[in-house]
C-alpha cells in the first residue's frame, strides 16, 4: 500500500486535466478503495487490546474472499455510475472515477498488488516494489514502508506534486478549482469559511500528504526502538527483514497469467461499455 | 499570501512533522492531520485579523 502517494497524486491529476473535474472527487476517489475497509488490517487499539483485526491481512485487504474488489477498475466503475445517479454532477462522476483508478493502480507497486480484472480473474498485479507488511501492525508497517522503495516512492510524487507549484496558488484554486465544482459554494456557505480558510482546505491533503513522508522517515529512522535490526533496505521488494506477506491469488506461470489477463481485459472491457451502453451514458447525459 | 496563513501552515507543518514522528497515528491520519493544517490557518488568520483590527482602532484613537 501506498501512505502518502494517495493524497499526493490528487493534485497531480487535477493539474493535468483538460477537463472540468472536482478536486474533492479526485480526493475522495483516491480514497476510496480503503475508506471503509482499512480499520481491520491494523485492528482497533485500545490500551493493549487489539481489536477487529483479521488474521491474514493481506488476503483480507486485497484478496478474494475478503475487500480485494474495491482495488478492481470494475468496482471503481459501479462507485462511479452509482454516485453519478445520486449526484447528476459530471465533474464529480469523472473525478471519483480518476481518482479510484490512480489508487487501484499505485497500489500494483507493493509485492501483493491488486485484482485489476475483479470478478472475471482474482489475478493479482504487483510489481513488488516494496514488501506489504500491514501483518506487522501498523508501526512494523510504517517501518518497513520508510525504509524501503515505499517511503522513495512517496517521496516522489510530492517531487512530482512541487513540480506543478501553479496548482497550489490562490489564483488557481479561485478561478480553476472553485468553479469546476459546487461544493465549495456550498462549504462556504454552510461553514462560513472565509477564503484563506477555503483555501486551507483545499491545500490540506498535501501539507499532511508531504509531512506524513517526513514525520514517519523521521520516527522510523531515528527514534522506532527497533531501527537497529529495522535497517533501511533500498533493494527491489526490501525491506528483507520484514515477515513477507505469501504468493496471492493468481497462475503459477506466465501463460496462466497471461490466460488471466487475457480473460480479464475482455471481460473488464466488455463489461464496462455494457454499463456505459445501458445505463452510463443516459445516467452522464442527464447530468450537467 | 496574508502574514497569518503564512503562519498557520508554518505552525501546521512543526505540529505535523515534530509532533506525528513522536505521537505517529493519533496526529497522522487522514483526519486529524489535514484537520490540524486547517485549523491551524483558521486561527492563526483569525488571531492576525484580530490584531490588526486592534492596531487599526490604536491607530484611530492617536489621530
Amino acid at each position: 500500500m501506498s501512505w502518502a502517494a494517495h493524497e499526493l497524486e490528487s493534485y497531480v491529476m487535477q493539474k493535468h486535466t483538460k477537463q472540468k473535474v472536482s478536486y474533492l472527487a479526485i480526493l475522495l476517489g483516491c480514497l476510496l478503495p480503503d475508506l471503509f475497509t482499512k480499520l481491520p488490517v491494523y485492528g482497533l487499539n485500545i490500551g493493549d487490546m487489539t481489536l477487529i483485526k483479521v488474521a491474514e491481512p493481506w488476503k483480507y485487504h486485497r484478496g478474494w474472499p475478503g475487500v480485494g474488489p474495491t482495488h478492481s477498475l470494475l468496482f471503481i466503475a459501479v462507485a462511479t455510475l452509482l454516485f453519478l445517479a445520486w449526484k447528476k454532477n459530471r465533474a464529480w462522476a469523472l473525478g471519483l472515477f480518476m481518482g479510484g483508478v490512480a489508487h487501484v493502480l499505485t497500489d500494483c507497486f507493493d509485492s501483493v498488488g491488486t485484482m485489476l480484472f475483479w470478478p472475471f480473474t482474482t489475478q493479482h498485479y504487483s510489481t513488488g516494489m516494496w514488501a506489504y507488511a500491514s501483518q506487522a501492525g501498523r508501526y512494523g508497517d510504517a517501518s518497513a514502508y520508510y525504509s524501503s522503495f515505499g517511503g522513495v516512492w512517496d517521496f516522489l510524487w510530492l517531487c512530482i506534486a512541487i513540480g506543478g507549484p501553479k496548482v497550489f496558488t490562490r489564483d488557481y484554486f479561485f478561478s480553476t478549482v472553485v468553479p469546476a465544482d459546487p461544493a465549495w459554494g456550498w462549504l462556504k456557505r454552510k461553514f462560513g469559511m472565509n477564503e484563506a480558510v477555503m483555501l486551507a482546505v483545499y491545500r490540506a491533503y498535501f501539507i499532511y500528504g508531504a509531512c506524513r513522508i517526513f514525520g514517519w522517515f523521521i520516527w522510523a529512522r531515528l527514534l522506532n526502538p527497533e531501527r537497529g535490526t529495522q535497517t533501511l533496505d533500498w533493494s527491489w521488494g526490501g525491506p528483507d527483514w520484514v515477515e513477507k506477506a505469501p504468493r496471492t491469488q493468481g497462475a503459477d506461470t506466465w501463460l496462466g497469467v497471461l490466460a488471466n489477463t487475457a480473460f480479464g481485459v475482455v471481460g473488464v472491457t466488455v463489461s464496462g461499455w455494457l454499463l456505459w451502453r445501458l445505463v452510463g451514458r443516459r445516467l452522464w447525459a442527464r447530468a450537467t | 499570501m496574508d502574514r497569518g496563513e503564512k503562519w498557520g501552515y508554518a505552525l501546521a507543518v512543526v505540529v505535523l512533522v515534530i509532533g506525528g514522528a513522536l505521537l505517529r497515528t493519533p496526529i497522522l491520519n487522514w483526519i486529524s492531520g489535514p484537520a490540524i493544517v486547517i485549523c491551524s490557518v483558521a486561527l492563526t488568520t483569525w488571531i492576525s485579523g484580530r490584531r490588526s483590527a486592534a492596531r487599526g482602532k490604536g491607530g484611530e484613537a492617536s489621530t
